[in-house]
């Protein structure tokens, strides 16, 4: 049996382009609220299109409008079943930044934990290669700011006044923002490595952190180290970290491990946090940026050392509180509907 | 022949579409345009600053850091979200970033397999994402995989005029009724699909080529129903065939 084309366009044509007229409607505007009625309707349009494709694929041969109504069908196929919506029209950045941000941090705690560790062994590890052997300076920590010995660049930096950064801050607070959000995509980027360079990367920056940091308390310059670097180390080392935390997300969908769900779930599981942690640690970079080249580049007398060490310590004190308390209540509501469900 | 690798989706409803995966080449194409105008945007953004630094230097500096960052990084997550999964290249190259189960892309897919750039350039010039899409069945390079989602070619599909193909004409063959439905009950699906695709691809036929093949569709078609000889005898090969297209297909 062949379909007769001409009875079979003339029946299905007005209800392919209702259909069609419907998908422009939703796609031009895709936070249009259908009622349940236009609901209904559009279903039966995607049935009926459906079942016109499988009878033209059963007794048709015009290959031009199976070509069309597959593409009709995907189409519609692709707003119907979608459950997320474009939603950047609803989007409250307040509600994400103080429960979604922290709670996608939270749920995946383990892999935090992971990437703190990884720095922490890599500082150790640095630190302990520049006492066994001094000279390893060179090669630890290839930079020229660092090359000079720390007193050295105390007595450099204390001699600068105030104007040593005048017309740069703010072209060196973007420069900062843009280097530090780079070098942390850098590291989210990594994890599709299955968090194999994630690793390496982490602990790399620990063995720098290490030994910058035993460079300048074994030649007794703690005081300078902690003001230089608390200001902004207390809120763009956690990004580091947080940023190693959605790389391991990543490589552990990757992985798999013990669940038995597809690769492609697994990894559609993971993206909206992966997501949501990129874009807190680049708002935690953009601050940071902000802070280094505003605050942490002055040093006494410029700015008394208490002051940004008491800045720092408040800093990290509130990184810390709104990534282990902000959003916990509405977890829990969120938590106990799901029960009573 | 050429080989074109495909997406194959069955959706519940149990049918089953396909989507042709873009060419590397042509992926190539789009990434090399829209390299271009990232460098044309660049270019308009350092003349704007230029002239702006002669009041305000170092706000001038900031504001043309962050366009880079922006125009270099930011580009196609920007333009995939808000063109549905297309770039200015992919644009122009009729490419489109789709998911990889038919469904809308989500934000989340467009970052991450924008992220993942910065993986599939190692170690220069997209060697490792390059090498992994020629030997993925569907093309992705390593963004692709964790985003979920395959660059297919989005040519758009027009509803075809059956009148234009077979304008309604006179049909002398019709006349032999007996004929014409014995005609149509013997011919098959392919076998209708071959004489469909004959006629309409008939003027990308050599003269030669073109008298040949309707020749053996007008003896293949003759032993299935044999019309009168005083009807067809005058009749050309191209013109028998279009008329038992017609019976066939209105």
């Amino acid at each position: 049996m062949i379909i007769n084309m001409q009875e079979f366009s003339a029946r299905g044509q007005p209800l392919w382009d209702e259909l069609d007229h419907e998908l422009i409607l939703l796609s031009d505007n895709p936070s249009r609220q259908l009622s349940l009625k236009q609901v209904k309707r559009l279903h039966y349009l995607y049935s009926r299109t459906c079942a016109d494709l499988s009878e033209m694929r059963t007794y048709g041969v015009e290959r031009d409008i199976c070509a069309y109504l597959e593409a009709l069908c995907a189409r519609a196929y692709a707003e119907l079943h979608t459950m997320e919506r474009r939603r950047f029209i609803n989007f409250h950045p307040f509600e994400w930044l103080s429960r979604t941000f922290p709670q996608a941090v939270r749920r995946h705690y383990r892999k935090l934990i992971l990437s703190i560790a990884l720095t922490v062994m890599g500082a150790i590890m640095g630190s302990t290669l520049l006492v066994v052997d001094p000279q390893s300076k060179d090669v630890l920590l290839p930079y020229a700011h660092l090359a000079i010995t720390p007193s050295e660049r105390v007595i450099k930096e204390e001699q600068s006044d105030s104007n040593t950064y005048k017309g740069r801050k703010m072209s060196g607070s973007a420069w900062y923002m843009i280097h530090n959000s780079k070098v942390s995509f850098m590291v989210i980027a990594s994890g599709v490595t299955y968090g194999v360079l994630t690793f390496v990367l982490l602990f790399t920056n620990g063995v720098l952190l290490g030994a910058v940091c035993l460079d300048y308390i074994a030649a007794g310059e703690s005081l300078f180290l902690t003001g230089w670097l608390l200001p902004h180390g207390s809120i763009e080392i956690p990004a580091i970290l947080l940023a190693g935390e959605a790389a391991l997300i990543l490589g552990a969908a990757l992985i798999g491990g013990r669940t038995r769900l597809s690769l492609a779930m697994r990894l559609r599981q993971a993206l909206p946090d992966i997501t949501t942690i990129a874009f807190g640690v680049m708002l935690m970079m953009i601050w940071a940026g902000i802070i280094e080249a505003a605050f942490s580049q002055y040093h006494e007398p410029v700015l008394p050392y208490w002051f940004k060490i008491s800045f720092g310590v408040v800093q990290l004190l509130l990184v810390l509180w709104f990534f282990c308390f902000c959003g916990r209540k509405g977890a829990a509501k969120v938590f106990n509907a799901g029960e009573n469900r | 022949m050429k080989f074109q690798k495909s997406v194959r989706i069955k959706i519940p409803e149990g049918i089953e579409f396909s989507m042709p995966v873009a060419d590397p080449l042509i992926r190539g194409i789009a990434f090399l345009i829209d390299f271009f105008v990232k460098v044309v945007l660049s270019f308009i953004t350092y003349v704007f600053t230029g002239y702006f630094s002669i009041l305000f230097s170092d706000m001038a500096q900031t504001i043309g850091l962050i366009s880079g960052f922006i125009i270099f990084i930011w580009y196609p997550v920007i333009f995939e979200w808000w063109w549905r999964g297309q770039t200015p290249g992919k644009r122009m190259m009729k490419l489109r970033v789709v998911d990889a189960r038919g469904l809308n892309l989500s934000f989340s897919q467009i970052l991450i397999r924008n992220l993942l750039r910065f993986v599939d350039m190692l170690p220069m010039g997209y060697v490792l994402g390059g090498c992994v899409a020629l030997f993925s069945r569907t093309g992705q390079r390593l963004g692709d995989i964790a985003g979920g989602t395959v660059v297919v070619c989005a040519h758009k599909v027009f509803m075809p005029n059956i009148e234009e193909l077979m304008p309604a004409q006179y049909n002398s063959l019709r006349d032999y009724a007996y004929v014409t439905a014995r005609l149509r009950q013997l011919t098959s699906p392919q076998e209708a699909l071959l004489l469909a695709n004959s006629i309409l691809r008939r003027e990308q036929l050599e003269p030669q080529a073109r008298l040949k093949v309707f020749g053996s569709l007008r003896i293949h078609f003759e032993q299935k129903a044999k019309y009168p000889e005083k009807l067809t005898l005058g009749m050309s090969d191209e013109q028998y065939i279009r008329n038992v297209a017609d019976i066939l297909f209105r």
